[in-house]
């Protein structure tokens, strides 16, 4: 509950009617997927915040970093809400600062190929703009979400997707930041340049910093020429293991602008997904399939389709080839953004809630370690019974690894815990990453100090100091293992592997 | 449904904000876009509610309008990646907050009305007048089922219905004890109050189960697929319950050639182009959108498609008691609805649901709007 006097001081920077304290509305911003089924266990997942606000301009955001600053009040910045670490559970309370008035497209240049955008605009509105624009215009970043994020979002997360193994991430489209840190100190951090070599690379440090160092109140966004055509090849294998080795020999060749790999069950879900549009498209229910998009001059694309096809034709594993154009390769492409969701779709009925480890969800490893950690995955669950599958962005080493485990008690919590905790240590231990594109937000940050090693992320903390020296900013994330949920690890795992 | 299986069902939303949110939602606040406002949100709600332990929830204003602005368009249902029947989840805390008597103080009369008139507008006039003598028609296999909305507010789709039955040399009776199909009831957190006019309506339906029983109000139509399945399954399974244009699309032939005619009409009596509106509950309640199209395009009707048609399409405004309960937001739908059909250069829509059908006219009228709205039945009437 918030002091009436401070939530009176909000209300005078930003208006009455976009301060919001009911109880419900409040309730609405206290949950992401995995502490919503923690919270049927214990209300201790219920993460309230204290007050949720909409601000409207820089200037208002500046106020209300230097009214927290003042009170002591602790500031979650949130886009569309859409992630998947945590990022904006308000863990200790604090006030919501929600960007979706700060909306507006405001420049679009197409000499210099840059768009200027207030945070809160969705990623779909922007790209809706510039493919409409004379020549036709995008920005290459495919995260799952890209129907509903915000641009704030994606760069305080650094978002990417399917194709970050050509066109890498969010990161490589932000030529400049306009923010607020944590001292309330307005900063414009970058150029309207691509290359730069000019002072230490503040703009590369802030993209990805989760709203922990500060608050992005303007973006400037590189964008590129659309690509002549987009078409996908899809292969089917009766095995997943001839599917991995199969993308490997398809980047040898080429570096598809996506390359993702899905086992049965994803492609039951994305089934399901495609049986609600029109006209029809089905897949094949095979052991695994490849979706390998490619983009381009048509006659070259055209070549390197041809290419894969027989590629993967001449593979006695191999069940079935295709090429998808036109509708078929949107729909396949809508069923894979909505593909971990879908397999809710398909998903056998519990009789309580269930949720799915987010720890193991986001590895990234070197590929040649893809086999040995997928290999892992499947033994832990079918040790424990537990239904699985496997899909993600195998070409630039990214796996989700995805089951969904019953909740009825906190020894199913603490079971997730045990279950993270033995395939994060895998991960780490083949040269991997805990978390490849979702963020570390509440749910990864344990594991940090395994990664990195102590000293390096104590390192990160006194950065983290610099920029926000009272922890204003989304407290309780990324640099910050606190061992408050049982959900989260218990073992020791503060050594660097 | 129960509680239990609705938290089975909740727990499946992963917030992943797919569900949709600009003006897919008729419920949706532009303005203020606070989270509450979102299908999520009204997921979140239900949580809330049903999580309450002391905390107040069921009371909040908040909650009781967040979630009886909803109109049980489906729309979220339809978007939702994991394919969570979010409307239904909306009704249980409707539900519960009925249980709070903590809902619009317009359904209260709504609820009095079906009640004590058998329909929700609390009209006296019996509900068979225009065709007394269809009640004793014992023999007849087939029910038509007319509804309030056809019966009370608009009564043409009700009498051309009739006239095309006659066409068709279908003999039709109606039920002795017609009554509300109570869908509103159920829609609106009342399904308590089901009652014994309902009972005694789906009694007489098992004493002597028809062949088929026809519907025009797809409201109507699903609330007997829904509601009443397992009370309709157990005692008729085979009784067909059939939406007009399922029924019409095998017979159409037998209207004869209206080809010839539909030249004449576009140029005099129905301003061109024609736009077709898919109703929520037809399309995806009911999956019913290749029926009207199909009878449509075998009468060689030329008519134009919204940008979002079929399953994908946009709600009138109306349903669920939101019309009554919040007259502007309703309204405020129904107008971007027509402002598309404007944009679209139709002048004429035309859809199949009485319910949709009287809440353009309403505001057609109210705004002064050059549209004019059909029912598919008038327009076969008028070419036969």
């Amino acid at each position: 509950m918030i002091d009436p006097s401070i939530k009176s001081k909000f209300i005078g920077i930003i208006g009455k009617q976009y301060v919001a304290d009911d109880p419900v509305e409040l309730y609405c911003y206290s949950h992401d997927f995995v502490s919503r089924a923690l919270s049927w266990i214990s209300k201790d997942y219920d993460f309230m915040p204290d007050l949720v606000i909409k601000p409207k301009n820089a200037d208002q955001v500046k106020e209300i970093i230097d009214l927290a600053n003042a009170e002591n009040l602790k500031i979650i910045p949130r886009g569309a809400g859409t992630s998947y670490g945590g990022q904006f559970l308000p863990i200790e309370g604090g006030v919501i600062m929600d960007f979706n008035r700060m909306n507006k497209i405001l420049e679009i240049n197409t000499e210099d190929n840059y768009a200027i955008v207030e945070p809160g605009v969705l990623y779909k509105d922007l790209r809706k703009r510039l493919r409409s624009t004379d020549k036709g215009y995008w920005i290459p970043c495919n995260p799952g979400s890209a129907d509903v994020c915000t641009i704030g979002g994606m760069i305080a997360n650094d978002a990417s997707g399917e194709s970050a193994i050509k066109y890498g991430t969010t990161r490589d489209y932000v030529l400049k930041l306009e923010a607020i840190l944590g001292t309330g100190q307005r900063v414009q951090i970058g150029r309207l340049v691509k290359k730069t070599v000019s002072g230490l690379d503040l703009l590369s440090l802030f993209i990805g910093s989760e709203g922990t160092l500060g608050v992005i109140t303007e973006a400037t966004l590189q964008f590129l020429a659309l690509p002549e055509i987009f078409l996908t090849v899809v292969g089917f294998f009766d095995s997943i293991e001839i599917a991995v080795q199969a993308a490997k020999e398809i980047k040898e060749y080429v570096t598809p602008m996506s390359l993702e790999i899905a086992d049965q069950l994803v492609l039951s879900g994305m089934n399901s997904f495609l049986s609600r549009l029109t006209p029809k498209i089905v897949l094949k229910i095979s052991k695994a399939a490849l979706l390998i998009r490619l983009d381009g001059e048509e006659k070259v694309t055209s070549d390197q389709a041809r290419y894969i096809v027989n590629l993967l034709s001449s593979n006695e594993h191999s069940l079935d080839v295709k090429i998808m154009r036109g509708f078929e390769h949107d729909y396949l492409w809508k069923a894979r953004d909505g593909a971990g969701p879908s397999l809710l779709r398909i998903q056998r009925p519990f009789r309580t809630v269930a949720t799915f480890p987010p720890a193991i969800l986001d590895f990234s490893v070197p590929y040649s370690k893809i086999q040995v950690l997928m290999k892992k995955f499947a033994e832990i669950m079918r040790a424990n019974n537990i239904a699985f599958t496997r899909m993600g962005h195998i070409g630039d080493g990214n796996i989700h690894l995805l089951c969904t485990i019953p909740l009825k008690s906190e020894a199913d919590i603490r079971k997730i815990g045990d279950i993270q905790d033995e395939l994060v240590k895998l991960a780490i231990s083949l040269g991997g990453s805990v978390t490849a594109e979702h963020g570390c937000g509440v749910w990864k940050a344990p594991y940090l100090n395994l990664e990195h090693g102590v000293e390096v992320v104590d390192l990160m903390r006194k950065i983290k100091a610099i920029f926000d020296p009272n922890n204003i900013l989304n407290p309780g994330k990324m640099y910050e293992s606190k061992k408050k949920f049982n959900f989260q690890t218990t073992n020791n795992l503060s050594e660097k592997s | 449904m129960n509680v239990k299986q609705i938290q089975g069902i909740i727990w499946k939303c992963n917030l992943c904000g797919f569900c949709p949110k600009d003006f897919e939602c008729p419920s949706f606040d532009e303005d203020a876009r606070w989270e509450s406002s979102y299908a999520r949100g009204k997921v979140s709600i239900v949580h809330a509610i049903l999580q309450d332990e002391g905390r107040g929830f069921q009371n909040s204003l908040l909650a009781k309008d967040s979630l009886f602005s909803c109109t049980g368009c489906g729309h979220c249902h339809y978007i939702c990646p994991s394919g969570i029947d979010i409307p239904r989840i909306i009704i249980l805390g409707k539900k519960k907050l009925v249980e709070a008597n903590n809902y619009p103080k317009t359904h209260e009369q709504v609820v009095e009305n079906i009640k004590k008139y058998k329909n929700p507008f609390g009209e006296k006039e019996p509900r068979d007048l225009a065709w007394p003598e269809l009640k004793s028609n014992v023999d007849a296999e087939t029910v038509y089922f007319p509804g309030c909305m056809a019966i009370y507010r608009t009564p043409e789709v009700a009498r051309n219905t009739l006239k095309l039955f006659k066409i068709l040399g279908e003999d039709i009776k109606v039920l002795e004890n017609e009554t509300c199909c109570s869908g509103i009831l159920y829609r609106t957190g009342h399904a308590d109050l089901l009652g014994q006019l309902v009972k005694q309506m789906l009694n007489e339906l098992n004493e002597k189960p028809p062949k088929q029983i026809i519907f025009t109000c797809p409201g109507c139509l699903t609330a007997f697929k829904e509601i009443y399945k397992s009370e309709l399954k157990e005692k008729f399974n085979n009784t067909n319950l059939l939406h007009f244009s399922e029924y019409l699309l095998d017979k159409i032939s037998q209207l004869g050639n209206l080809e010839s005619k539909v030249k004449v009409l576009l140029g005099n009596e129905i301003k061109e182009p024609v736009i077709w509106h898919d109703p929520c509950h037809l399309v995806r309640s009911l999956g019913i959108y290749n029926e009207p199209r199909a009878i449509l395009e075998a009468i060689k009707f030329p008519y134009i498609e919204f940008k979002q048609n079929r399953e994908d399409s946009n709600c009138c405004g109306s349903g669920s008691g939101v019309r009554s309960a919040y007259p502007e937001m309703a309204e405020k739908t129904t107008i971007q609805r027509i402002e598309e059909v404007k944009e679209l250069g139709a002048r004429t829509i035309l859809t199949a649901c009485p319910f949709c059908e009287y809440q353009y006219n309403s505001v057609v009228k109210k705004n002064g709007y050059d549209i004019d709205v059909i029912d598919l039945n008038i327009l076969l009437e008028k070419l036969t």
